[in-house]
């Protein structure tokens, strides 16, 4: 074996090769400008974390995971530095000291042996790239929903966690709650009859979440934003305020408006219930409010509606109020509704009533979402929101999405993944990336 | 030539013209709906200006006559030809992009000379990449590779990533000349291709790259090569491909490789899955190890299973944990007695995985055994155990519990009583009213709470015993629970106290009268309003108190009047209190009474009210509402040092709801707020509203 060869990954990429080499999958990236320490010797039996992404929800992750106490976070990413540097100081000062690393770019983070697993906090077209690299560098992963931005990027993510035997958790929450996993229980088991139709309420608009709505003027890049890194595989668009962090969910190039931010909650308790987590619809069509002027162009209103091979007919709706907002499953003797705030309800009545008995399906018990993930990478058992489930939670969601954009029934099938007979649609299943970034498939 | 002449021909061509442009604009689709050409030549010509920033209209326009162009390949041959013009035109970058965009969904290989000229160009090669990966055809192919050799840098390894998206079989020894590049970054990039195409064809090239190459380079042929193996998994040439992974489990493939081509060898082996995994189980290195046992949920037969789970003892306590888990997720019972023993291992983690284990794997004999951990101290160990108890599955599991109770002792009885809750064991309930009547307060108190889940109405005679022979004021409070719980499972709504009120006629016990009058009003059966109406003038005060409590926990604003006259008129100090704070929570409930109807009601209630908890109740029943007056009802009492924190609380609630229809009433509270709380946490909140509003 040469030198070189026994040179570690995190090593080659502290010399700087390695950044330079890793840009045929990855761009040539800014120089490491990171202050990367050394791993701090940690406390026996526990598991190493990094964060890749920390602003919103990539913090409100983090911090979940800081609450446990066999984590142990080691090192923050992001390509905002005021992200960044927020994040580390709520590392430090859980653990009263001041080694969190902090890294500009997450192939450095990947690249430390030390580092188990990573929680992935990131806009919806950066989903794809780091979940994929984590998986080839063996780190198991904590993502976000929805599982992916294109249909195609999914199972090439499922693909990669499967490959390498990595668990994965998504951020698929209302799993893990009593009221969700019990209403999907008593759906599963029968209470209320065949079901043959469900109502999935999700929110609609776009939501002002950073208060950056309108202020939509090309400017330079804040100095603490590297946007074009921020840009990354979408394709490129001059900076605006309006255009980033929260908001950018609300551009179709960089996110999927709110039916995308909530397919992967509502639409997947939905799927639990019923039991088809592992196959998709096959018919799907619906209508969608684009709006024709102004930056945000994702859906504000819509309302879209699949067949699965069941014959159950699932509908996902913003903006009409006579979907309820939640998951209604409605069968031949009754309904089931649930939603957040630990909510359920359902007629008969007595229906919440019923025990899910021992010979009954349970369905499974999480203990808590970020602690499931935790004791699944202890246990190398299944997470309650995997890979390959996430990505079914999300397919509806893609598929809605083409067929309201191009107005018509697309037809759908779910064993090979493939649009039947309509080659435009067909195309819309990937996205292409802005060079030098590319996705493993 | 004459203007005779000149005009004739002018005529003549202006007739040719307007035919021509009759039959070429308007063009039918597959769908029978006109696309009108002209419409989009015009819309062209606008979004030649088009830059980033402007009005979209015109691109939305472009969008929704394409649509209903549909899939006739005429039509959209003809469109096709309009953006290929627009592409060579002067249009402006955010243009292009956009018509590339839409001829990735539309274009054919008719377009590709012209994408062929922007590939090249490293300003406008992304877009002209973003059409040419969508369209099909060999002919896209031909130009990625010719483009390789007239491009560099970035450029080139965009066009590398597009023929590996392409998975361009065809394209495997061009690739092959790039993964020896001196850039490193390109040779990673048609690595990473021929990984995407997978091809055994890109195998001696992977193999060539892997023996010269080092760090990120050669870890990225080693993935692609895995991928090879994959693909020849997938297509079912099996020795192929378990050749291709034993070449990559060596000590110097890194880690995360060897894991992916161990478990690519797991799965391409067939019958011998099984020994491969046990051997690995037995001798391989740790990362493996952990992946072996993780797929013992993957093998295909199970009859290494048991020789399998013979090596738990010999593991480190966090495999341990990982195999008992994995067995329990097969669910095969042929390895019960190696979980039962590890039951009882030194290490608690492992102690913890063997009971939960047997969620699954137990059976009836081990009703014992779990019961008595469920008793045990350790609270995870216990609760553990009574999770498992509550699924153990069988025909005889019931009644085993059932009948292990009368001989268990207390702790144990306990636990075996609640698995029956759990359980929904309703054919326990016999024997949990014997129960009942256990000298051991914990047994007897247990029995009485599941009860609640477990008797139906048929047993309301007997649950109404247990109630008025209860021998404390803990297990009252308990059946009190318990008998409503059931009375509330009568199918007859408007009758669920009928024998709750015939028992209180029978019943001469006070306290025993009591109980009753309590679960008459947490019932809400309007039978009862009468009776406790008539129990608040009775002269003994503590039954006067039990119907202020009835009252107070009636389910619906019914009894509001009759709370409000004792918390206005009676000269106990008790008395007017608990029927003030009834008074106040039944305000809360729902009811159609309009809002400043209820603002009123707490307005009185804030007048009698003598101290500063009810006071604060009020204050919190104001926040549920939504509407200005109760907003200003709230604010006026914040200068009331005594209630600010609640007044401000109640305030911020009541703004956050009614904010979007209200902001300027919102905005006012909210600077108040902001200029006079010494509540840090709520400022900010309160500074995070106002940003919305503005």
């Amino acid at each position: 074996m040469t030198d070189n060869k026994k040179m570690d990954r995190r090593e080659f990429f502290r010399n700087g090769a390695g950044l330079a080499i890793a840009a045929s999958v990855f761009p040539t990236i800014v120089p490491s400008t990171v202050f990367a320490k050394s791993a701090a010797v940690l406390p026996g039996n526990k598991i190493t974390m990094g964060c890749i992404g920390v602003g919103w929800q990539g913090t409100s992750n983090m911090n979940n995971f800081l609450k446990e106490p066999d984590v142990r976070v080691v090192a923050v990413c992001d390509v905002d530095k005021d992200h960044l540097e927020n994040a580390r100081n709520l590392v430090n000062k859980k653990y009263g000291n001041q080694d969190c690393a902090v890294y500009h770019d997450f192939r450095e983070l990947l690249a430390r042996d030390d580092i188990d697993v990573v929680s992935l906090g990131l806009p919806d077209h950066w989903h794809a790239i780091p979940a994929i690299a984590a998986a080839e560098a063996g780190k198991d992963i904590y993502g976000e929903k929805p599982f992916s931005h294109s249909l195609v990027e999914g199972r090439a993510m499922c693909n990669a966690v499967k490959r390498y035997d990595r668990i994965w958790q998504t951020g698929s929450w209302q799993r893990s709650q009593s009221n969700f996993r019990f209403g999907s229980e008593l759906v599963r088991n029968g209470r209320i009859g065949k079901v043959h139709t469900v109502e999935v309420g999700l929110p609609s608009g776009h939501t002002d979440f950073a208060g950056t709505k309108g202020q939509d003027k090309f400017t330079t890049p804040p100095k603490e934003l590297d946007y074009n890194f921020w840009v990354g595989p979408a394709p490129y668009l001059p900076y605006a305020k309006s255009h980033v962090h929260k908001n950018w969910r609300w551009m179709l190039q960089f996110g999927g408006g709110q039916l995308m931010d909530w397919v992967g909650h509502h639409l997947d308790i939905a799927h639990w219930g019923l039991g088809l987590e592992y196959t998709g619809p096959i018919e799907i069509e619906g209508h969608g409010d684009y709006p024709r002027d102004g930056h945000y162009d994702t859906a504000t209103k819509y309302r879209i509606h699949t067949k699965y091979a069941t014959g159950v007919e699932i509908i996902i709706a913003g903006g009409y109020p006579e979907i309820r907002g939640g998951t209604k499953w409605i069968g031949e003797d009754g309904w089931i509704w649930v939603n957040r705030g630990g909510r359920i309800e359902a007629e008969p009545k007595s229906v919440l009533q019923e025990k899910i008995r021992p010979e009954d399906i349970h369905l499974y018990h999480s203990p808590g979402h970020w602690r499931n993930f935790i004791d699944c990478v202890k246990t190398r058992k299944t997470a309650i929101a995997p890979a390959e489930v996430a990505h079914r939670s999300a397919t509806p969601g893609h598929l809605g999405q083409i067929a309201m954009l191009l107005e018509r029934k697309i037809y759908f099938n779910p064993d090979t993944e493939e649009i039947i007979g309509d080659p435009e649609a067909s195309r819309m299943l990937f996205n292409s990336m802005r060079a030098p970034w590319n996705v493993k498939i | 030539m004459n203007q005779k002449s000149n005009s004739r021909i002018f005529v003549i061509a202006l007739v040719c013209l307007l035919t021509f442009s009759f039959i070429n604009v308007t063009v039918a689709s597959a769908a029978s709906q006109k696309v009108d050409l002209h419409k989009i030549d015009k819309l062209l010509k606008k979004i030649r200006k088009y830059k980033f920033g402007d009005s979209r209209e015109k691109l939305t326009e472009l969008s929704a006559v394409l649509r209903s162009a549909g899939n006739s390949p005429d039509v959209l041959l003809q469109i096709e030809r309009r953006f290929d013009n627009f592409l060579n035109s002067k249009a402006t970058f955010a243009g292009k992009q956009f018509i590339c965009h839409k001829l990735s969904l539309i274009g054919s290989e008719a377009s590709v000379p012209t994408l062929s000229k922007l590939l090249v160009d490293p300003k406008t090669s992304d877009m002209a990449r973003y059409a040419l990966e969508r369209i099909p055809g060999a002919k896209v192919n031909e130009t990625l590779v010719a483009a390789l050799s007239q491009t560099s840098g970035k450029t080139r390894i965009g066009i590398i990533n597009s023929l590996g998206v392409r998975k361009d079989a065809m394209a495997i020894s061009t690739l092959g000349q790039f993964v020896s590049d001196s850039d490193a970054a390109t040779a990673t990039a048609a690595l990473a291709a021929l990984g995407n195409i997978a091809q055994p064809d890109a195998a001696s090239i992977l193999e060539n790259a892997i023996a010269t190459t080092s760090g990120q380079v050669r870890v990225t042929a080693l993935a692609s090569y895995l991928k090879v193996a994959d693909n020849l998994t997938a297509s079912g040439k099996l020795k192929d491909a378990i050749s291709v992974y034993e070449k990559l489990v060596g000590p110097d493939v890194p880690a995360s490789i060897r894991v992916a081509a161990f478990r690519g060898q797991f799965k391409a082996d067939g019958d011998g899955a099984g020994s491969y995994l046990l051997k690995v189980i037995k001798y391989g290195d740790p990362q493996v190890k952990k992946v072996a046992i993780q797929l013992v949920r993957e093998l295909p037969q199970k009859d290494r299973l048991g020789q399998i789970a013979a090596e738990l003892p010999n593991l480190c306590p966090k495999n341990k944990v990982q195999l008992i888990t994995a067995l329990a997720d097969v669910g095969d019972h042929s390895v019960r007695d190696v979980v039962l023993k590890a039951t009882t291992d030194e290490n608690k983690n492992v102690r913890l995985a063997a009971i939960k284990a047997l969620a699954s794997l137990g059976e009836v004999v081990d009703v014992e055994l779990l019961a008595k951990i469920a008793a045990s101290a350790d609270r995870d160990e216990s609760g553990a155990a009574s999770e498992s108890l509550s699924l153990l599955r069988g025909n005889d599991v019931d009644q085993t519990i059932i009948m292990a109770i009368p001989s268990a002792d207390a702790k144990v009885k306990v636990a075996l009583i609640n698995s029956l809750g759990a359980r929904d064991a309703t054919s326990a309930v016999d024997n949990l009213l014997k129960s009942t009547n256990d000298p051991d307060q914990k047994v007897s108190k247990a029995s009485i709470k599941v009860l609640a889940e477990l008797a139906s109405p048929k047993y309301m005679p007997q649950l109404l015993d247990v109630l008025v022979n209860c021998k404390s004021d803990a297990e009252r409070n308990d059946a009190i629970m318990t008998v409503t719980n059931v009375a509330h499972k009568i199918s007859d709504e408007k009758n669920q106290a009928a024998d709750v009120i015939a028992k209180l006629e029978q019943v001469q016990d006070k306290d025993a009268r009591i109980a009753l009058l309590r679960v008459l009003g947490k019932v809400g059966d309007e039978h009862a309003l009468p009776i406790l109406k008539k129990a608040l003038r009775n002269e003994d005060q503590d039954v006067q108190i039990a119907a202020i409590r009835a009252l107070s926990d009636w389910p619906t604003a019914n009894p509001i009047n009759d709370l409000l006259q004792i918390a206005k008129t009676s000269t106990n100090t008790r008395n007017q209190v608990l029927a003030l704070r009834g008074f106040i929570r039944l305000i809360k409930l729902e009811s159609d009474r309009p809002e400043k109807e209820s603002i009123a009601l707490y307005q009185q209630a804030m007048a009698l009210a003598k101290n500063a908890g009810e006071k604060r109740m009020v204050l919190s029943g104001l926040g549920e509402l939504r509407t200005v007056a109760a907003l200003n009802a709230a604010m006026g009492y914040l200068p009331n040092d005594e209630l600010k924190t609640e007044a401000e609380m109640a305030s911020f609630k009541i703004v956050r709801r009614l904010r979007r229809d209200h902001p300027k009433d919102a905005r006012k509270a909210l600077q108040k707020i902001i200029s006079t709380t010494k509540n840090e946490s709520l400022k900010k909140d309160a500074e995070k509203e106002l940003q919305r509003i503005k």
